[in-house]
């Protein structure tokens, strides 16, 4: 009996050992991801998260220890089959040039298609959803070159979403959006969570963002899981001290619950940044 | 079974109930699909001249007359024994080397990638006049020295180009450089055979299908026919998921690396078999897959368009060699190669104005 049995996690990652030619970004990772919640993970530029979410979505094959889906090592499953539990969205994809949102979308439905069934009905209305679900439909004729970045990047959902994989990767999904098309976005993450009950996994930048929105907080640093949990528990001073080197408050978020991070300003005063009224949960080290 | 056109976005969709719950699907963007029933009449319509066309003249009657057995002795011998065999074929082949071109330019990712520019049409032409001039002219003797020879350099042109990427400048000049070495191989072999062997030679060496029969170029059409069937079937939507980068074709079940193997084996069958059967002809696999995804206004491969676009410029490139100056038939790999070399020109300019090298 392996490990991955003990989890009851449809996606594990068992003490693996993952990197590029020679070089290894991460030794002995663990990781379960908790079924049907948003977890978020984060970490300091260029330590291995974007090659942990490779790992999992089988893109990686570890050299050491071994990705779980569903409790079957995910490189003895065929790609396609996989596909169809479990999708990526890369970090800054590039889509061919002139294609048409529809097209991209389109494509999402390759997993479920075979030699003859090659544009089934279920492909069509599944594509209708994804569209309507972004918000794409007035678009899906329109090239992709030719869209913002956040019509760009809600064009890549979609493609995901026609995917319909019970669980989601995202890497980096908000970088380079502005703020309303940042929440937009995590906004649409959360619903397809908390309605369609998909499992969601999402590489996040700020940190506040992953605290509102994940239940499942994993941290990363220099290739090494530092702490997994729930936002509450994981957020604390000294770990956002010890793993990206910064100073801050944590306080309870005024509109949305949770933990709130407030950085430290070098130049001010740090005392200053405590709001009247309010007290710091912990104080600044 | 339904055929459907959808209006938003323009297709037809095609949905065949096959058993209780199994059903074939497709579907083809409508201008695509225009496009290749367009080219196809086109063809349909040259093939008809070439039928037609010559020391005899035909009516449209008597050539059909004719296709269906009914006509005189001589208009079958004229139209059936000799045009139609000559006219299918180059229908086929420039499908043939429209759809290997397609491949190996999605595999490349370069509008250059073509078997021309890599070598493989130089390669298998250099290979073949040596075989003829210095063991024999044989058909599976030449055919094989054309297979042999054409994979041998365009494996010596793709390790060339190593580093810089395929999809690189370095591809196209290590191409080049290769093809002026060929030549003049080529040249210099043929500068020192008998006289009989060194026109057998130049004739192979031009791509001709003056000599076209059924004996053996039914075999290569029949062949070629189905890698090009199965080709589509079966690697055309995979082939598309390369021009999504390797991570999100890969997330979504595609499996990059083994298509590309696929996809350069079929490319390189569908060239043999041409070279095999009809010499080099050049430049119809560089062109076609342009043309025919310009007109057919889709991203990725185009493995359809290049196919019927492919068909439609060898039928009139063999149509022009034969008749467009009166009393003189020349081996159609002189009409591709005058057309091709100034397409290669403006395809040269254009993509050096986008930077795309």
């Amino acid at each position: 009996m392996n490990d991955a049995d003990l989890q009851p996690s449809a996606l594990v990652a068992q003490d693996v050992t993952m990197g590029y030619d020679r070089r290894v970004i991460g030794r002995h990772l663990s990781v379960a991801i908790p079924d049907g919640q948003f977890t978020a993970i984060i970490g300091p530029n260029a330590c291995g998260k974007s090659t942990l979410m490779r790992s999992l979505a089988r893109l990686l094959k570890p050299t050491e220890g071994a990705v779980y889906l569903d409790g079957i090592d995910i490189h003895r499953r065929r790609a396609k089959e996989v596909a169809t539990r479990l999708g990526l969205l890369p970090q800054s994809a590039i889509a061919p040039a002139g294609i048409t949102v529809f097209d991209l979308v389109r494509r999402g439905r390759y997993p479920h298609q075979s030699i003859l069934s090659r544009w089934s009905r279920e492909d069509e209305d599944s594509v209708q959803r994804a569209l309507e679900a972004t918000g794409m439909v007035d678009l899906a004729d329109r090239d992709v070159d030719e869209l913002s970045g956040g019509q760009r990047q809600r064009a890549w959902v979609a493609m995901a979403l026609a995917q319909e994989s019970p669980i989601l990767l995202l890497d980096e999904p908000t970088t380079f959006l502005d703020i309303a098309h940042q929440i937009a976005l995590l906004d649409l993450f959360a619903e397809l969570n908390a309605v369609g009950g998909r499992t969601i996994v999402a590489v996040l930048h700020d940190i506040n963002h992953a605290a509102r929105y994940a239940s499942h907080l994993i941290v990363m640093a220099e290739g090494r899981i530092v702490a997994q949990g729930p936002p509450e528990a994981v957020l604390t001073v000294s770990m956002l001290d010890e793993v990206f080197g910064v100073r801050a408050v944590i306080i309870d978020d005024p509109l949305n619950g949770g933990p709130l991070v407030i950085t430290a300003h070098r130049g001010r005063d740090a005392a200053t940044l405590v709001p009247p009224g309010r007290t710091a949960t912990h104080e600044l080290t | 079974m339904s055929l459907r056109f959808t209006d938003r976005p323009r297709a037809v969709v095609l949905r065949v109930p096959l058993a209780a719950r199994a059903e074939a699907s497709g579907r083809v963007p409508m201008r695509s699909a225009l496009t290749c029933v367009a080219l196809l009449a086109l063809t349909v319509i040259v093939i008809y001249f070439a039928l037609s066309l010559g020391t005899l003249t035909y009516s449209p009657g008597e050539v059909l007359r004719a296709l269906l057995g009914t006509g005189t002795a001589q208009q079958e011998l004229f139209v059936v024994g000799w045009r139609l065999p000559r006219a299918l074929a180059a229908a086929v082949f420039g499908a043939m080397l429209g759809v290997s071109g397609a491949l190996f330019q999605a595999v490349t990712r370069n509008p250059l990638g073509s078997p021309d520019i890599i070598g493989f049409t130089a390669g298998s032409s250099a290979a073949s006049v040596a075989v003829i001039v210095l063991i024999g002219s044989g058909f599976y003797l030449v055919a094989s020295g054309a297979l042999v020879g054409g994979v041998a350099v365009g494996v010596l042109v793709m390790l060339l180009s190593r580093g810089g990427g395929v999809a690189g400048f370095r591809l196209v000049i290590a191409g080049l450089a290769l093809n002026a070495m060929l030549v003049s191989v080529e040249t210099w072999l043929v500068l020192n055979a008998d006289f009989d062997v060194a026109q057998t030679a130049t004739l192979w060496g031009a791509g001709s299908l003056n000599g076209a029969d059924f004996e053996f170029t039914a075999a290569p059409m029949v062949l070629g026919g189905l890698v090009m069937l199965v080709t589509v079937l079966a690697l055309g939507q995979l082939l598309d998921m390369l021009g999504m980068g390797d991570d999100a074709g890969a997330a979504l079940g595609a499996t990059p690396a083994r298509t590309r193997r696929y996809a350069v084996a079929a490319g390189v069958v569908l060239i043999a078999l041409v070279t095999a059967a009809a010499g080099p002809i050049a430049f119809v696999a560089l062109a076609a897959p342009h043309v025919g995804r310009r007109l057919a206004g889709v991203p990725g491969v185009g493995l359809l368009p290049a196919g019927a676009a492919g068909a439609f410029l060898l039928s009139s490139a063999d149509l022009a060699a034969q008749h467009a100056i009166p009393g003189n038939s020349y081996p159609v790999g002189v009409v591709t190669v005058v057309c091709g070399g100034l397409y290669l020109m403006t395809l040269l300019v254009s993509e050096n104005r986008r930077a795309a090298l």
